[in-house]
């Protein structure tokens, strides 16, 4: 991940909200060590909402509020001093209310998240973009319209 | 009031340098008169394209969406589409929609010219499919067609490159087509397979519909412009034009319009040709209301904006268990006219295409299943997403639409342009035929996607944003009193003012349009050079 644009003293969110964000954002896509993915948390997500949904910020920030404000009637901790199943359980809690909670940080995440580098090379793709290199395709049996020439012509024949 | 400037008159003034536009202005150029195209958008530099950055598939969204409305960019104008079901998609620019278009070419039928003396529905076109083949074939080498000869959905023709990749997904298709006993063939495509023109093949980056930046898909831009404007003809770009102008002989004698800096010219010419689109050129021939003309330049007939046609769109997407693949043009590799030729045992007249494409690429697989609720967030999300991605196949359904007075273009009252000019409106509606006959397309879809061994279907239709072709809206016919412009492309109503684009179709036929509408183009710019001598005659 290239170092974060945002200049903390701009950030958008309070300390306590971005140390939500990226617990939720892992919670949205954990990690799996195994195919070599990375988490949500760590691909950069916040840049990438600086750069292309700048006016989500505000609803975002309250989003984050109710989530702790919950982690904390729950649990009377932060949401990010929580465990990971009692984050996922604040976090399904808060969806089970409100099916729309952090819908469209849901998508922004899985945009940035399948454009990230790690990702691409664990799905068996270049990273960056498509034009760098393009790619070798396979040209398949033609041979397979045998079947249909056999069957002959289907136009309507009109007169000329 | 500002100050007009008058430009130097020339012999031909070209309105719009997209697919039609592009192909008039190479075919006149032999004639060596003075041919001036005047462009509203500009020259797309294809190091822009989305495809060179990272988040390519997400411009679709922004800067290269369909819609004018959602571009905004300053080369558009707003259309009003609140009052259809299917909004309307174009892209302002040298090479216009093709652009953006999958390069999809396949021809219409001959049937498509005979609708009324087959079926008895719409009316027949003045031309046949065989005036138009030699045109065809002329278009075909230009744009470097790709395809396999033979197709037995249609009279004999050779592409001129050979076909693109069927892929996995083309076979697994191939396969169920023929599991079926239906029609299917590799389709023809506006991509270049191999080196041709000076041109690179294609390297299947696989984001044909937000630009090729390889240059191997044939937009207008890359195929006739540069071949034209090494012939002589000139063409100016961010200049949107108001109106064509009217002599007291009822002769247009040009076009005044706004160049980049909003100054107003008029442009003189002896000869004038629209080539707008089905919605731009109604547009301007409505802008062009003068006392001659009070109800919009060359509309005695009434019939200007009426008839639009845009294909009603369906979808299938079949979800498999085995990896598809995931590299290949975007847009068709094959199609199925087996539903094409009319049946009435179907429930409806005329018929459809089926065109198959490739799986959405990553981000945009993960966006529409998390917008369905079918990926998770938590651990299961890695899974669910790779039995997603990359196992995919989409199925297209394009429906021929026919035309009704009632589907129309008209001025909108209140909404403007950038330089204050009215902009479309659109009233449409499907009609019954076409919801049948989408009905049973993607009833047919799912079909043809269980035979290929889909464990999962959707389908959606019609879709919204699908509105590419924009046809019928100037159509063409002998009757004056039925048609705005002759069976080859003059004004009933102004001699010396020339319609190129889809507007003058009579028909939709049932396939992506743009070979044909080039076709169309060719065909009417070489009747125009065997009539100069008595051309307004």
């Amino acid at each position: 991940m290239s170092p974060s644009t945002l200049i903390v003293s701009d950030h958008p969110l309070t300390l306590l909200q971005q140390q939500t964000l990226t617990r939720v954002l892992e919670i949205i896509i954990p990690a799996e060590p195994a195919r070599g993915l990375p988490s949500a948390g760590e691909v950069g997500v916040p840049d990438y909402l600086h750069l292309h949904s700048g006016d989500y910020w505000p609803l975002l920030a309250m989003d984050l509020d109710r989530l702790d404000q919950l982690a904390f009637r729950q649990f009377a901790q932060t949401f990010a001093d929580l465990s990971v199943a009692e984050r996922t359980r604040v976090a399904r809690l808060m969806r089970h209310d409100d099916p729309g909670f952090l819908r469209r940080l849901a998508l922004e995440t899985v945009t940035c998240y399948y454009q990230d580098d790690r990702v691409m090379l664990a799905l068996g793709l270049e990273p960056g973009s498509p034009a760098a290199k393009g790619h070798v395709a396979h040209a398949g049996d033609f041979s397979l319209v045998e079947p249909v020439i056999a069957r002959g012509e289907i136009w309507r024949h009109t007169p000329k | 009031m500002s100050k007009v400037l008058s430009n130097q008159k020339v012999d031909v003034l070209i309105i719009g340098a997209g697919a039609s536009g592009a192909a008039v202005a190479w075919s006149l150029a032999e004639t060596r008169m003075h041919i001036l195209c005047i462009e509203q958008g500009d020259w797309v530099n294809p190091a822009n394209y989305p495809s060179t950055q990272r988040d390519w598939e997400m411009a679709g969204s922004r800067d290269y969406a369909i819609s004018p409305n959602i571009r905004k960019l300053k080369a558009d104008y707003p259309i009003n589409d609140d009052e259809s079901p299917i909004a309307i998609a174009n892209y302002n620019a040298v090479g216009g929609s093709t652009i953006l278009y999958s390069a999809h070419f396949p021809r219409f039928h001959p049937s498509d010219f005979r609708v009324r003396s087959l079926d008895g529905v719409a009316d027949d076109w003045p031309i046949s499919y065989f005036d138009l083949e030699p045109f065809f074939a002329v278009n075909d080498r230009n744009i470097g067609v790709a395809g396999l000869a033979g197709d037995p959905a249609l009279p004999l023709h050779a592409p001129p490159l050979p076909p693109v990749p069927l892929g996995t997904m083309g076979e697994t298709m191939a396969r169920a087509f023929n599991r079926l006993g239906w029609h299917w063939w590799p389709s023809d495509t506006a991509i270049i397979t191999r080196e041709h023109e000076g041109r690179e093949a294609c390297a299947n980056i696989g984001s044909c519909n937000v630009g090729c930046p390889k240059g191997a898909k044939s937009s207008a831009d890359v195929s006739y412009w540069p071949v034209a404007l090494r012939a002589g003809v000139e063409l100016k770009t961010r200049c949107r034009v108001r109106e064509i102008t009217v002599g007291p002989n009822g002769m247009a004698t040009g076009a005044i319009y706004y160049d980049d800096n909003g100054v107003e010219h008029h442009q003189q010419a002896e000869i004038v040709i629209v080539a707008c689109n089905g919605v731009g050129t109604p547009r301007l021939l409505l802008n062009s209301a003068s006392s001659l003309f009070p109800n919009g330049l060359a509309n005695r007939s009434g019939l200007v904006g009426k008839n639009l046609m845009l294909h009603p769109w369906g979808n299938v997407q079949g979800i498999f268990d085995e990896p598809v693949d995931r590299f290949g043009p975007e847009g068709s590799c094959m199609l199925s006219q087996q539903f094409y030729e009319s049946d009435a045992s179907r429930g409806f007249v005329r018929g459809y295409n089926m065109q198959i494409t490739r799986g959405r690429g990553p981000v945009l697989t993960a966006r529409s299943a998390l917008w369905r609720g079918e990926l998770p967030w938590g651990a299961e999300h890695h899974e669910v997403f790779a039995r997603l991605y990359n196992h995919a196949i989409h199925l297209g359904i394009c429906v021929e639409d026919l035309p009704e007075e009632c589907n129309q273009v008209t001025l909108d009252p209140e909404l403007k342009d950038a330089n204050g000019i009215a902009a479309p409106k659109i009233r449409y509606r499907l009609s019954e035929n076409s919801r049948r006959m989408l009905a049973h397309g993607l009833t047919k879809g799912v079909e043809v996607m269980q035979a290929a061994g889909a464990r999962r279907t959707e389908t959606v239709g019609p879709i919204r944003m699908a509105g590419w072709h924009l046809l019928g809206t100037a159509r063409m016919g002998t009757d004056p009193r039925a048609s705005v412009v002759n069976d080859w492309g003059r004004c009933h109503d102004v001699h010396n003012l020339f319609i190129v684009d889809g507007s003058v179709f009579v028909t939709s036929g049932g396939v992506n349009p743009t070979t044909t509408i080039q076709a169309v183009a060719l065909y009417i710019a070489d009747q125009m050079k065997k009539r100069l001598a008595n051309l307004f005659d």
